[in-house]
């Protein structure tokens, strides 16, 4: 099996990151984990899985079309990669990481001056990035004006590939919502009621249990439709049922996303005019998910047979 | 609250001090509403009390109005005549006169009550605490009657004062103060009568049951706050002290012995009675109210939540430990007066009133049965009939006890009768717990409502599972807009719940009973008192009887409960139904083993007339269990049983016999009646050879034959045997089916149908188209009582002769009936016949 071998990141226009807006303190636990779950095991890490014997990864096409995909693949992974299986679970990973931390994700698309017909794809920040007709704007704030050494960065739409949160999981600006609505409130307990903790001093007429409560419905409500149960397998206040029920539909989302993923790549190749197309199979679909979740709640299927077809 | 903006709000201080605030003004303004609803609850009882006030004076009023009406028509009539004989028609003063005067009555009469009151208090109060005061002072209708008469009293002054004011005479006045003051002296005769009643503090216990039902209405779903952790403090402060109230009173009852009887044992009934309504209320009673009183449950630290987990190490505490109710409390308090009251009147000699006592406690086992607490039902009972026994058994030094008080009889039957009235009970509210009619209650219930789960009247045990799942399910409702978990989910967690009480109540009916039989048994006798011993083991009889019979629907019920399970790993509890069954049977082994003893042992005493034939059904139901023994080939049994089960007989036939010899047909036929327990005898001794051939288990046979021996040479002549071959010959002789024959009979069918499964051969008759079956078994006896079509006409007692009595020495010459020469030939020719066919067959 050959080494596929990334080369040096191709240079591009876009500014990539912006280091004035990272926020080196507290990051809101919460936000912290939905962002963490939603990308994890997308599809299987590393491309490995026990249970999906059946999993694979073809690139459908001619020999060197499907060169010029995984070329194309190759340039958002972040390793050295040995197989399709592991190259396309790294670049799903990867792109599953963007939209989980911005709703969107954007690439800059370099075509090679050296080598024709080789294209690649640059990622950087969606912040600040504004959409004019057949162009990308980039404003870039002061504080990273020094590192960019320009006001405005402009790019053309041609250039640029953009991929969203699905709809059906509510798209990019439901997404955002809910980002911001997890880092609204903490769960365990607001400002105030943390300070006088630390100071060791008991806040009078605070319910404790009612807020922590309040919050679970609130975070639960909010991430309706990706059923994520907030790492919380215990039944302090809910049934074994419905932790069951959250986690499938949880499952249900990240099939919706990987699908969705794997959709725009194939776009891309077509816009591309590369004449491969990547397959992906051996995985529960979204369908079979939802189907497996209907028997559970018919009773036709155990929870834990029910975990099993939807894990890999 | 929407539920996001309250957790903005909540971000702020002030807003949880603004709520609690809130909530404090709302607790306030609650309690007051709770404070002006319990006084007019306390005013409408009141009323009620002067509407009963006025009912019992209503006849000699209306007498009194009809009389002063009668005056009235008749007076003008009359004037002349008052003339005539110089009355003069009362003028204005007279009108003060009349109101002064009735206040002086209601004045007099106020004094009086209280004086009554005083000695009263004097005489029986003196040396009683404080709480038994207050109900004297708190006797309804005196102090509703009081009032009464300071409002008339206070009326009549005020009229008087307007008047002396220089106000106008009212004449309507007149009249009703007349009228008022009329109710007030009828009524005091009546209270008066009433004021007998003080003298015992038990008649004023109908307040305290009042005040716990009040407190118990209030904690119940629905009550006034019923969910309010304040009220239900309250409630349990308040019935706590009630409690207190009525064990001092029950303590000085027991002590003054004239309160000791009958107002010792009505007040006890009270207790029971509030007790069963009680027990139905807990179905309403939130699990977690503070009404039961609380109990600490510490948690584990690696299976709490982290955000406990996470104050509690900031903090440098521990965990908070769960709180769980004492759902007893009331009953700890209860239970010893009871006790105390069983116990002072057994002391007392009062049987009979312990027995009525016994009748209402019988009622509350129920209670519990049918609200599926068999096992408190067994504690209760257990506690109970420790206090009996013990008091109605004293241990007797040297012989046994050979008479009984006939209430002391009645008293253990009674016992011994609850475990069956707690298996009947439970076996009755088994029909409400099928897997169909829980899940559409479940299906009923309105999550989000507060008392839903309460209006559907589960089992009180189901309550702690309702509420467990009421704010999961609302959790869902609030998070996803709906309900998530399904219908059969929810039954299935309730259905483990139900499979668990009703496992541990089944276990309880089987072990528990036995042990308690055993016990009351082993006390009876070693106290000396083998007539309790066995009215309680007849008892015991029925219940393991009642047992058998139940076990099917049991098995049925949890076939039901059991079956289409969803949930994969849900702790399940085990019953394993024929384990259950063979205990039960083992249990009534071991009873009908005692009851041979302990039949044994009566046979020496004589049965007084009011006293039922213990040692006949001892007798009869060792009968049943040697055949069965010798059916199912159980040797243990046969062994344990046969040899009582033979004295007996013997015993009983020597009581049953005439004692004076007589030609007189009535004495011969006391001779045919005592003849039947040796034929019962001899039949089942000859059975004992056939099973022992059938179940290839010479080992039957001789246990029985042994005893035959043992017994027939000790005598050492022929007269024992002669004695058999007369009640054989009676029996032959006479044209009549033999006393106890019809019994026998069943024996014999029983045998028959047991033959039927034997593999057969078919046999064509020589000559003849005609054709039948032999049996294949090694055994003639077996193949000539498994002969087609109607079996043999012999029975055990023809085989018996046959096989055992006409082959000892001692009866060579005694002549035991045509019928068993005929079978001994009969098996001669079928050992010929058998080897006949065997060579044919070899051929």
């Amino acid at each position: 099996m050959r080494v596929m071998r990334r080369r040096s990141r191709p240079k591009g226009r876009a500014a990539t990151h912006f280091p004035s807006f990272s926020k080196p303190d507290f990051v809101n636990p919460t936000v912290h984990m939905f962002i963490e779950d939603v990308h994890i095991a997308v599809m299987p890490i590393g491309g490995r899985t026990e249970k999906r014997t059946d999993f694979s990864v073809t690139f459908q096409g001619e020999p060197i079309e499907c060169e010029r995909a995984k070329d194309l693949c190759l340039s958002l992974s972040r390793h050295r990669r040995y197989s399709d299986k592991e190259l396309m679970c790294d670049v799903v990973d990867q792109i599953t990481q963007y939209l989980a931390w911005y709703g969107r994700a954007v690439c800059e698309i370099i075509r090679d001056t050296d080598e024709i017909g080789k294209t690649y794809l640059l990622h950087f920040t969606p912040q600040r990035l504004y959409r004019i007709p057949g162009h990308y704007v980039q404003w870039v704030p002061s504080g990273d004006y020094e590192l960019w050494k320009k006001r405005f960065i402009v790019i053309p739409s041609k250039d640029v590939w953009e991929i969203s949160i699905p709809l059906i999981l509510g798209g990019a600006s439901s997404y955002r919502k809910i980002l911001s609505g997890l880092r609204r409130f903490e769960h365990l307990g607001p400002r105030f009621w943390r300070g006088d903790l630390e100071k060791q001093k008991l806040t009078k007429h605070y319910d404790f249990m009612e807020y922590v409560r309040n919050s679970e419905i609130y975070y639960d409500r909010i991430t309706q439709t990706w059923g994520w149960n907030r790492r919380d397998w215990t039944q302090e206040r809910s049934t074994e049922f419905f932790n069951f029920y959250r986690t499938i539909t949880f499952r249900w989302a990240q099939a919706v996303l990987r699908e969705h993923i794997i959709k725009e790549i194939n776009d891309l190749l077509v816009r591309l005019n590369i004449g491969s197309m990547i397959v992906i199979s051996g995985l529960p679909t979204s369908d079979e998910i939802l189907e497996i979740r209907k028997e559970m709640l018919d009773g036709r299927i155990s929870f834990g047979k029910a975990f099993d077809q939807v894990t890999f | 609250m929407n539920n996001s903006l309250f957790l903005y709000l909540s971000q702020f201080r002030i807003f949880w001090i603004f709520r609690a605030l809130v909530r404090r003004f709302f607790f306030w303004i609650e309690a007051n509403l709770f404070g002006a609803g319990y006084k007019i609850g306390e005013e409408k009882s009141n009323l009620q009390s002067l509407r009963a006030l006025f009912q019992v004076t209503q006849t000699q009023l209306f007498l009194a109005i009809i009389a002063a009406i009668v005056l009235q028509i008749v007076d003008p009539y009359l004037y002349p005549f008052y003339e005539f004989i110089g009355l003069r028609i009362p003028d204005d003063s007279d009108y003060v006169t009349l109101l002064a005067t009735v206040s002086g009555i209601g004045g007099v009469f106020i004094g009086l009550y209280y004086a009554g009151l005083s000695t009263v208090s004097g005489a029986i109060y003196s040396r009683v605490p404080n709480n038994i005061r207050d109900l004297l002072v708190q006797e309804r209708i005196g102090y509703v009657y009081m009032r009464y008469l300071a409002l008339v009293t206070f009326i009549g002054l005020a009229l008087i004062g307007l008047r002396i004011l220089g106000y106008p005479r009212i004449f309507l006045a007149v009249p009703i103060v007349v009228l008022m003051a009329g109710i007030g002296i009828i009524a005091f005769v009546k209270l008066g009568q009433r004021a007998f009643n003080l003298f015992d503090p038990t008649a004023l216990s109908n307040h305290i049951f009042v005040q716990l039902r009040h407190w118990l209405k209030m904690v119940k779903s629905g009550g006034f706050k019923y969910d309010d952790p304040s009220f239900q403090v309250h409630a349990n402060k308040q019935a706590s002290t009630t409690l207190d109230a009525l064990e001092t009173l029950a303590d000085i009852t027991a002590k003054e012995p004239h309160l000791s009887g009958k107002p010792f044992l009505v007040l006890t009934q009270y207790i029971i009675g509030f007790l069963n309504h009680y027990e139905k209320a807990k179905r309403f009673i939130p699990s977690e109210s503070r009404w039961y009183q609380q109990r600490y449950v510490h948690r584990d630290w690696y299976r709490t939540e982290e955000s406990r987990i996470d104050i509690a190490y900031k903090t440098g505490t521990s965990i908070q430990p769960e709180i769980t109710g004492d759902k007893y409390w009331v009953e700890r308090k209860v239970l010893p007066i009871i006790m105390l009251c069983i116990r002072v009147n057994l002391k007392a000699g009062r049987y009979s009133g312990v027995l009525e006592l016994l009748g209402y406690i019988d009622g509350y086992l129920k209670v519990l049965a049918k609200e599926g607490w068999v096992k408190k039902a067994f504690e209760v009972l257990s506690e109970v009939s420790e206090t009996v026994i013990k008091e109605i058994a004293l241990p007797e030094e040297g012989d046994v006890l050979k008479t009984e008080v006939l209430e002391k009889l009645a008293l253990s039957e009674t016992i011994a009768y609850l475990p069956i009235s707690i298996f009947v009970a439970f076996s009755e509210s088994l029909d409400e717990l099928s897997r169909g009619e829980i899940s559409e209650r479940i299906r009923h219930i309105q999550w989000s409502h507060l008392k839903d789960i309460y209006r559907q009247k589960f089992p009180s045990y189901c309550i702690p599972q309702l509420e467990w799942l009421k704010p999961r399910l609302t959790f869902e409702l609030l998070a996803e807009g709906r309900q998530v978990s399904p219908l059969w989910y929810q039954t299935e967690l309730l259905m483990q719940v139900v499979a668990e009480q009703l496992v541990e109540s089944f276990k309880t009916l089987v072990s528990e009973s036995a042990v308690l039989y055993r016990q009351w048994i082993n006390h009876m006798n070693t106290a000396r008192h083998p007539w309790l011993g066995a009215a309680i083991l007849s008892r015991e009889w029925e219940y393991w009887h009642k047992a058998e019979y139940h076990l099917p629907r049991i098995a049925e019920k949890w076939t039901d409960i059991n079956g289409s399970r969803y949930i994969e790993g849900l702790p399940w509890p085990d019953l394993d139904i024929d384990k259950l069954s063979r205990n039960v049977s083992d249990n009534r082994n071991e009873t009908l083993k005692h009851m041979s003893q302990q039949g044994t042992l009566l046979t020496l005493l004589s049965r007084p007339n009011n006293f039922p034939d213990y040692v006949g059904q001892f007798l009869h139901c060792c009968g049943e269990t040697v055949f069965e023994a010798l059916y199912e080939g159980n040797h243990e049994l046969l062994k344990a049983v046969f040899r009582p089960y033979f004295v007996g007989c013997l015993f009983t036939f020597d009581k049953l016999r005439p004692k004076t010899v007589s030609t007189d047909w009535r004495a011969q036929q006391e001779i045919k009646i005592a003849a039947a327990p040796l034929l019962d005898l001899m039949d089942l001794s000859g059975y004992s050879y056939l099973f022992a051939d059938y179940h290839d288990k010479p080992i039957l046979a001789k246990e029985v034959t042994d005893v035959w021996n043992e017994y027939l040479d000790k005598e050492a002549n022929s007269s024992s045997v002669k004695l058999f071959a007369i009640a054989v010959e009676l029996t032959e002789a006479a044209f009549e089916i033999p006393y106890r024959g019809i019994l026998r009979t069943t024996w014999q069918r029983k045998v028959s149908q047991r033959l039927m499964d034997l593999p057969r051969k078919r046999i064509y008759h020589r000559g003849s188209f005609t054709s039948d079956t032999i049996a294949i078994h090694k055994s003639p006896l077996v193949r000539i009582f498994a002969r087609e079509p109607y079996g043999s006409f012999n029975n055990g007692v023809d085989v018996f002769i046959a096989l055992f009595l006409c082959k000892r020495d001692d009866a060579k010459d005694i002549e035991f009936g045509w019928r068993s020469h005929e079978l001994s030939e009969e098996i001669e020719q079928a050992e010929k016949n058998y080897q006949q066919l065997s060579e044919v067959e070899d051929d």
